[in-house]
């Protein structure tokens, strides 16, 4: 049997300015490619072992009021955990209303080297989310 | 006459354990994680309602222990090792989970094949980048245990460093801290034990370990830690060739809860001393136990 593991790479719960985990990062002016201006770079995660991956990012809770958010997503892999190079050039782009809160997006990769981590760009840092990565051998 | 199992029929990777009369489980990493995952804060309604310290935990990987000068170092017996990685800042904490329960309250053996190592992010010694690892039990009495049934959490850590000084010793801890209602139903409690408050040296328990030269390169160690669940005392500690006096140590103690009976966690833990992440691996790991 082929081995499997789902790891839960983050968990990002508040919404509440003042308790919040600070994992989101506004862009310099000369960095932004609008409305993206916001940045979260997963931390990194090991999986040598495996040979397909898919991230799933997942809404946990939603502010107060309804916003439009667009994000997108783009996996980066490393030969050692230091240095990261995105899987492709292009990016997945994502829009959602923060008041549906079924929202899920998955973000698949094959072909990588040992390390594995998701880079997102949305135009809030307003919202909460959890991001698995899925492995198979 | 002794007789002795001819060497070229017994399995190195086990031969290096001392076990007691039955295994409970050996936890090679080359075959999965093998029930080993992340440790999450108790929770009720959302997942923000769990103490802040639980937040920032990061879960379990395997690596082969690639670096970026030498490659792949594998790991002592094969490719794999379970990898905690922390964030990277001061006191950020991986912790990695087993989770069990036992059928007999006798003496249990936990041995351990490890190493610990900072992210490789600097081209320096970087010797007291890591604060701390070190390892756990989550244990709970029977629920006939009469009259005062308890909830015992024996803990011990390598203090590495703290801030610039390197430490270099062997800690336990025995104080809890209050616990703290998660919620509102009343039924879910929660406390944060692996905060950097309430840790006591262990009596000679200064040991100073094999760091090595850089940070790529990983020694391996050995660790043992008897308990007695019977009196829920601590029995032997060892690490590599030290063993040390468990006389003078005490659990984390606090009454039983209604959900834990018999329970047998295991878990590792490591802490970061600088920002930059911190690494502690599993090479591989045994539980052994006294028959009755």
């Amino acid at each position: 049997m082929r081995e499997s593991h789902t790891a839960v790479i983050d968990k990002v719960m508040d919404l509440d300015p003042q308790t919040r985990q600070t994992v989101w990062r506004r862009l310099p002016a000369n960095e932004v490619a609008l409305p993206f201006d916001w940045e979260y770079v997963s931390e990194p995660y090991e999986a040598a072992w495996a040979s397909e991956a898919i991230f799933f990012m997942r809404l946990l809770a939603v502010p107060q009021s309804r916003q439009r958010v667009a994000a997108r997503f783009q996996a980066e892999i490393s030969p050692d955990g230091l240095h990261w190079c995105p899987l492709s050039c292009a990016w997945q782009t994502k829009g959602f209303d923060t008041e549906a809160q079924a929202w899920l997006h998955a973000v698949p990769v094959v072909r990588f080297g040992h390390w594995l981590r998701l880079r997102c760009q949305a135009s809030t840092d307003f919202f909460a989310f959890i991001l698995y990565l899925s492995l198979k051998e | 006459m002794m007789h002795r199992t001819p060497s070229l029929l017994r399995d190195p990777a086990l031969e290096i354990f001392d076990p007691l009369d039955r295994i409970l489980f050996h936890d090679d990493f080359d075959r999965g994680f093998q029930g080993w995952t992340g440790l999450i804060g108790n929770y009720e309604g959302a997942l923000s309602s769990m103490l802040p310290e639980y937040k920032g935990l990061r879960n379990p990987m395997l690596s082969n222990l690639t670096v970026w000068d030498t490659g792949t170092d594998g790991s002592l017996n094969g490719t794999y090792a379970l990898k905690l990685a922390t964030s990277p800042r001061p006191g950020a904490l991986a912790v990695g989970i087993k989770r069990a329960t036992y059928r007999q309250a006798g003496l249990l053996r936990w041995e351990t094949i490890f190493t610990f190592k900072p992210e490789a992010s600097a081209l320096q010694l970087s010797s007291t980048d890591v604060r701390a690892f070190g390892l756990l039990l989550d244990l709970q009495d029977t629920d006939t245990k009469e009259p005062h049934p308890q909830r015992v959490m024996p803990h011990i850590r390598y203090l590495n460093a703290d801030g610039p000084a390197r430490m270099e010793r062997w800690q336990f801890k025995r104080q809890p801290r209050d616990l703290h209602p998660i919620g509102s139903s009343g039924e879910t409690r929660s406390h944060f034990h692996l905060g950097p408050d309430g840790w006591e040296d262990v009596p000679g328990g200064r040991q100073r370990l094999c760091y090595n030269e850089i940070a790529t390169k990983h020694n391996w160690y050995y660790m043992r830690l008897d308990f007695d669940l019977s009196a829920m005392r601590f029995q032997s500690f060892q690490c590599n060739d030290r063993v040390f006096d468990c006389s003078a140590l005490r659990p984390l103690a606090l009454p039983a809860m209604p959900n834990l009976w018999c329970m047998l966690n295991l878990a590792y833990f490591v802490e970061a001393n600088a920002d930059k992440r911190a690494f502690l691996y599993i090479d591989s790991t045994l539980l052994s136990a006294t028959r009755a």
